[in-house]
């Protein structure tokens, strides 16, 4: 899967080149800076209110308090909704993964600081976005498997949040909300390879650098059957 | 008590010291993503001896609700 610039800090992959077989969807990702009430315009109240604000993941209410990441991730997620299916209602099913109601497509969002991220997929997906930070001391041990704290335990910080990140995607689109601790989570490879798929696809996991600063994003699809 | 525990949390979140204070909006800092949510979780438990889920740090409105937690 191969990202690309179209401008104005936005990235996008398409996931219907044929390289992830059955899997169609696309992905966006934005660099965010800037302010949020700038970038709340983009959306209007009318939106907030019929698709997120009823949706089992939460909306910032709170307009002036939001950031423009956050306001960003979910402009991000109107914009693939509008361009591959029309508007439909992002819904929680019973096993908790975020799908557009009788529509066959499921979303996923996220943001930190700087990046916004938002996928759509004909199945599951849970998308990623992270700033790359020192873990706090025994964070990452407490989230590895046994093999990746051999792997990755003396790597950099930029790997571990790599680790951080694919597993992070992985929960999302198995269950709509991310890691909760403690619970049995994918592992991975040294390369970053899901050891263990069962019809998960890890579609890609990309450092992103911009001067000083990095990021990493993931990308995570499942089978359907597999995520129930 | 809570000098300690704010300390804590301004590493967890890459801060710089004092940036955080018991009042502190957790919705308006930019470091408060998932990352974070999932380490005070772990850290929680490692430094204080105290069993958070993610569902309780998710509630956890300002830095005070989560020392009197801790």
């Amino acid at each position: 899967m191969k990202a690309f610039l179209v401008g104005d800090g936005l990235y996008r992959a398409s996931l219907a080149d044929g390289t992830v077989g059955r899997f169609t969807g696309e992905i966006a990702l934005q660099r965010v800076s800037g302010d949020a009430s700038r970038r709340a315009e983009k959306l209007q109240a009318v939106e907030l209110e019929r698709y997120f604000q009823k949706a089992c993941f939460r909306f910032p209410l709170r307009e002036n308090a939001c950031f423009a990441q956050r306001v960003a991730a979910y402009s991000l997620l109107r914009h693939l909704l509008e361009s591959h299916i029309g508007y439909g209602r992002p819904l929680s099913s019973r096993f908790g993964f975020v799908s557009v109601d009788g529509r066959g497509a499921w979303v996923s969002v996220s943001y930190t600081v700087g990046f916004a991220m938002a996928g759509l997929c004909n199945h599951p997906i849970g998308v990623d976005v992270q700033k790359v930070r020192s873990l706090p001391g025994g964070v990452f041990d407490e989230l590895a498997s046994a093999d990746e704290r051999v792997a990755f335990g003396e790597e950099s910080a930029g790997s571990q949040v790599q680790l951080f990140s694919l597993k992070e995607s992985y929960e999302k689109a198995r269950n709509g909300r991310g890691m909760v601790w403690p619970a049995n989570y994918a592992c991975y490879d040294d390369e970053f390879s899901l050891v263990d798929e069962y019809g998960a696809k890890a579609l890609c996991s990309e450092r992103i650098a911009i001067e000083l600063t990095d990021w990493v994003a993931s990308v995570t699809v499942l089978d359907e059957s597999y995520a129930a | 008590m809570n000098d300690e525990k704010i300390a804590m949390l301004e590493d967890m979140m890459d801060l710089d010291e004092g940036d955080l204070t018991l009042d502190t909006v957790l919705e308006d800092l930019e470091e408060w993503d998932s990352m974070s949510k999932l380490s005070l979780v772990v850290l929680a438990k490692k430094e204080f001896g105290k069993d958070l889920v993610v569902e309780d740090v998710r509630a956890f409105k300002t830095v005070s609700d989560i020392c009197d937690a801790l």
